[in-house]
């Protein structure tokens, strides 16, 4: 699990270095990707966390079913 | 090919769709069939054909009015900016966690299939690094991987349903009734379900270059469809009977297992897992340029590539948390994936076509 958090960081680096060398993006292009990079990396760490605690606990179909009292 | 400014053509798009419908076709379109429609259940691509090429037709005017357009610029300028932003944006959430869920399906299908023991985060990463080289390289690359695919995979297909014919008994398709009416409509919900990823191919008609009739090859394309999906339903039902047939969890490659050369080669199924593989790569790899674009186009952003390794790390985590079990997987495929797909692929672009029609914009 460590490692797969590891790995985000260095992709994370990797690209906010690419965004910001690039020269063909103007100021705008670059503060939305910025924006939309960031929430997808909350999704991810949220996405992380979540199976690291669950890691033989309920998965998100279960309490879905469980909250729309699907039987299967 | 069209190598005009990295756009692919019509029939290269429509090649994708052919791919796309193939991977879930095989798994889910017998199996849902069968429990629905019965032995009925190979009349139910007749009653969806003639749906789709009602859909075909809605589809056909939305790309010969807004050319070379993607979706997202058809939706906003029909609904307006408000509704047509929260409307792409419930067609991103949609793609994203079927994006995810076709990742966890690809890897359960080859854990029972093919490699029983191996880890689901390590089948899982093998598949989304690819899939990130891949669609890095843009949607032509993809095209022409489609194309080369696609001979590959339809060979694969006519030889092993050739192949299955002696095992085939016809009475098991029999007797139809008039109370199977309803049964054979409802069993064509997975077609229409299925057919509901076309919205993926609209939202990069932008990179779609028209130099030929689209109506012909959406057509076309429907009729290869229906064709594929009668195919699946007869050969699973007639080898095994509806009431086996609706209990297996991958019916089609139980089916293909009975295959046997001459009573000397036997279990051969393994071109089945090939096709598998190849048709869930190239649809997770078109699920992922789908998503990626809309970002793009609806942020008004000319470079998404920075955001395509981190949103295939999502999607890994995503699908490792979203079931524990085929089960799950199969019970969501059935009570919440086929609705949203029927309304979301099929139902929301016929409505914003008709607002279209209403505000005179299509």
């Amino acid at each position: 699990m460590i490692f797969f958090f590891v790995f985000v960081i260095i992709i994370t680096v990797y690209e906010n270095y690419c965004i910001v060398k690039n020269c063909t993006m103007d100021k705008r292009n670059k503060k939305y990707i910025f924006i939309t990079y960031y929430i997808i990396l909350i999704l991810t760490v949220s996405s992380g966390i979540y199976y690291y605690l669950n890691v033989n606990g309920s998965s998100l179909f279960y309490n879905l079913f469980k909250f729309l009292n699907i039987h299967y | 090919m069209s190598e005009n400014n990295n756009k692919i053509s019509i029939k290269q798009s429509m090649i994708l769709f052919i791919i796309l419908f193939c991977a879930p076709a095989i798994r889910y379109i017998p199996l849902y069939s069968s429990a629905r429609a019965h032995q009925a259940a190979w009349l139910s691509p007749f009653f969806a054909f003639v749906l789709l090429i009602i859909y075909a037709l809605v589809w056909s005017k939305f790309a010969e009015k807004f050319k070379e357009q993607s979706f997202v610029d058809i939706i906003k300028n029909i609904l307006g900016n408000v509704a047509g932003n929260i409307v792409i944006l419930i067609y991103w959430i949609w793609i994203t966690i079927f994006l995810a869920y076709n990742v966890r399906m690809y890897v359960v299908r080859i854990v029972v299939s093919a490699m029983p023991n191996v880890s689901v985060l390590l089948l899982c990463g093998v598949m989304l690094i690819m899939i990130s080289f891949i669609v890095r390289k843009g949607i032509v690359n993809l095209a022409r991987m489609g194309e080369l695919f696609f001979l590959i995979l339809t060979l694969i297909f006519i030889i092993y349903n050739v192949l299955i014919i002696p095992e085939l008994d016809i009475y098991n398709l029999y007797p139809i009734t008039y109370k199977d009416v309803g049964g054979i409509i409802k069993g064509s919900f997975p077609i229409l379900s299925i057919f509901g990823y076309n919205v993926l191919i609209l939202f990069f008609n932008d990179k779609i270059t028209y130099t030929s009739d689209f109506k012909k090859v959406a057509t076309k394309s429907v009729l290869i469809l229906s064709i594929i999906s009668l195919i699946v339903i007869i050969v699973s039902i007639s080898t095994f009977g509806w009431k086996i047939i609706s209990t297996m969890p991958v019916p089609y490659l139980n089916t293909m297992m009975q295959i046997s050369l001459f009573d000397v080669v036997e279990r051969i199924e393994s071109g089945i897992v090939m096709f598998w593989i190849l048709t869930d790569f190239i649809l997770i790899a078109v699920f992922t340029y789908s998503s990626i674009h809309i970002i793009g186009k609806s942020l008004k952003i000319n470079e998404t590539r920075p955001l395509i390794s981190i949103y295939l790390i999502f999607i890994f985590f995503l699908a490792v948390i979203l079931a524990n079990s085929s089960i799950e997987l199969q019970t969501f495929s059935e009570n919440i994936l086929t609705p949203t797909n029927i309304a979301l692929g099929y139902c929301l672009p016929i409505i914003i076509f008709i607002i279209g029609k209403l505000r005179k914009k299509v």
